[in-house]
């Protein structure tokens, strides 16, 4: 227990100290959840069925922050502890696999749910947005789609041949999942093909889920959305597990 | 009993055998040098003995346990210091040593250890921003915050400053001094003469000499090394002197080993043919020249 604490309180101390990765992870969404509300304004629109732009995007902004961290920040993090030799020398004393990944899952859980907590605050008291009546469900659910990103992010840090190739790739998969997001495009405003194509898109399904959980519908509506999230922890978290490596090839 | 034992332990990458058959013991308290070359597998032996690789064939125990299996327990006793020594980034020194005593059951007290190593006013400094010798320092006392019995030095002093690497010496001296074993790697051959108590040469994957410095460079460099300058290029004949075992020549300057009194024989010969000497130097051989010797490469012996 000891290691684990210390552990958390170091990394934590590491990644805070980077100022790039924690403008990812803290202030991206938040900032334009600000910059695009200042332009498109959040006034009711018949597209948005009457609702105002962040009102219906808002729960999408909040999804950047699993997509930056779960395919960018942690991966990238990982693989360049690795490529250092860090993990290495940390795997030359009696800390297992299973703490330092409960350690380095706990930090990257606090960031990411501040960050998306931020984000959504931002729409919440910059342009009005209503708060939810079911705030701890919301949250819930953002700690679910998180985990589930998290997941994911191990088990990429364990396929990216390299930390250079994690920010290439990375960069690539994030910008498919913040378009399928409907943060920048909102969905209701796409022809049907393209909606069908978002389907797949596991980040599609959490802004669904939050959005319909904000807006005070039950959780039992989300059936596909809680398979693929709960499932994404599953296989991901078995892989990302079996998959995690001290060492560079 | 022994510290360290390891028997025919051959470690291949692909068909190439980086370590290839080594035999080898470690006693307790005693300092080991691993030497040899860049590229000669110190390193990839080092690693199979502290369990973060694993030999293709070969058995080794360390504390009468398995590397291979008893990670936990030897992570316990022994101490490393690795090659490609990194930590997470950002950090510093406190805290790095703070977080490696949380990962033991027990350990010293780390800032008398900063004292020792004469680093406790770096306890506040980002090791990113720590001179090399200074963060080597930091690394060692990570490999000692548990206490452990035998301490593994990956290439301690590579890349310190003359100065660094003397005052670095002291510290692995005392390291000794406080009953520890040391197994330690170097390409340095002055660092391996005055540290170790013996050594084992490698080269290509392969043990060539394994004894006590004195007896290795008695056996494989005679009594003593004479340097000549001479008025003309040197003589062919000077190999077959009485008592000399090997000898270089560049032009007119020329390097003989020998035994006895080789040192007067080559003078007199070279009295006997007429040749003046313009400088001389007759110095004890060091293990320089025992690899040299064995390995016979960037070594021009004349042919006969």
């Amino acid at each position: 227990m000891r290691a684990y604490r210390t552990l958390v309180a170091t990394l934590a101390r590491s990644s805070l100290r980077e100022p790039v990765g924690l403008f990812f992870s803290l202030i991206f969404a938040p900032m334009l959840v600000l910059i695009l509300g200042l332009i498109f304004g959040n006034d009711p629109k018949p597209e948005f069925g009457n609702r105002g732009y962040i009102d219906t995007s808002l729960p999408a902004f909040a999804s950047l922050v699993l997509a930056i961290m779960g395919v960018m920040v942690l991966p990238v993090s990982q693989l360049q502890l690795r490529e250092s030799g860090a993990l290495r020398r940390l795997s030359a004393t009696p800390l297992t696999s299973r703490t330092y990944i409960a350690a380095d899952l706990t930090v990257n859980f606090v960031v990411g749910m501040v960050g998306m907590v931020l984000a959504l605050l931002v729409g919440v008291l910059a342009f009005g947005v209503a708060l939810p009546s079911q705030v701890l469900l919301v949250l819930l659910a953002c700690a679910l789609g998180l985990i589930a990103f998290l997941t994911l992010g191990y088990t990429l840090a364990a396929l990216y041949p390299s930390a250079a190739a994690a920010i290439g790739i990375g960069n690539g998969l994030m910008i498919v999942l913040m378009l399928t997001s409907g943060a920048f495009v909102p969905l209701a405003v796409l022809p049907a093909g393209v909606q069908q194509v978002m389907n797949f898109s596991p980040v599609r399904h959490f802004v669904d889920l939050v959005r319909g959980l904000w807006n005070g519908e039950s959780w039992t509506g989300y059936g596909t959305a809680t398979v693929v999230l709960i499932g994404m922890v599953i296989v991901f978290g078995a892989l990302g597990a079996r998959l995690f490596k001290w060492n560079a090839p | 009993m022994s510290d360290v034992t390891c028997r025919d332990v051959t470690r291949l990458f692909g068909t190439l055998a980086a370590v290839d058959g080594v035999s080898l013991q470690v006693e307790h308290n005693e300092v080991f040098g691993i030497i040899g070359p860049n590229g000669a597998g110190k390193t990839t032996l080092l690693n199979c003995i502290e369990g973060l690789d694993v030999p293709t064939s070969g058995s080794i125990e360390v504390l009468d346990l398995s590397p291979a299996h008893n990670h936990r327990e030897l992570a316990l006793r022994t101490g490393v210091q690795l090659q490609t020594a990194a930590l997470p980034p950002r950090l510093k020194v406190g805290e790095v040593l703070q977080l490696f005593s949380s990962l033991y059951p027990n350990t010293l007290p780390w800032r008398p250890l900063l004292e020792r190593l004469g680093i406790a006013s770096k306890e506040k400094s980002y090791v990113a921003k720590l001179s090399g010798g200074e963060r080597q320092r930091v690394f060692i006392a990570l490999a000692l915050v548990h206490d452990p019995e035998l301490v593994f030095l990956d290439e301690l002093t590579t890349s310190l400053d003359p100065q660094a690497r003397l005052a670095m010496w002291d510290v692995i001296d005392d390291i000794h001094r406080r009953g520890k074993t040391v197994v330690l790697t170097t390409h340095y051959m002055e660092e391996a003469e005055r540290l170790c108590d013996r050594v084992a040469i490698i080269d290509h994957g392969q043990v060539i000499a394994l004894d006590t410095v004195p007896a290795l460079i008695k056996a494989h460099a005679g009594d003593g090394k004479l340097r000549l300058t001479l008025d003309r290029p040197a003589p062919d004949s000077l190999a077959g002197v009485d008592g000399v075992s090997s000898v270089t020549a560049d032009g007119s300057s020329v390097v003989a080993q020998g035994h006895g009194a080789f040192a007067q024989n080559i003078l007199a010969h070279l009295t006997t043919s007429g040749v003046q000497v313009r400088d001389m130097a007759l110095t004890s051989p060091d293990l320089e020249d025992v690899f040299l010797n064995l390995t016979g490469r960037s070594m021009r012996v004349s042919d006969h």
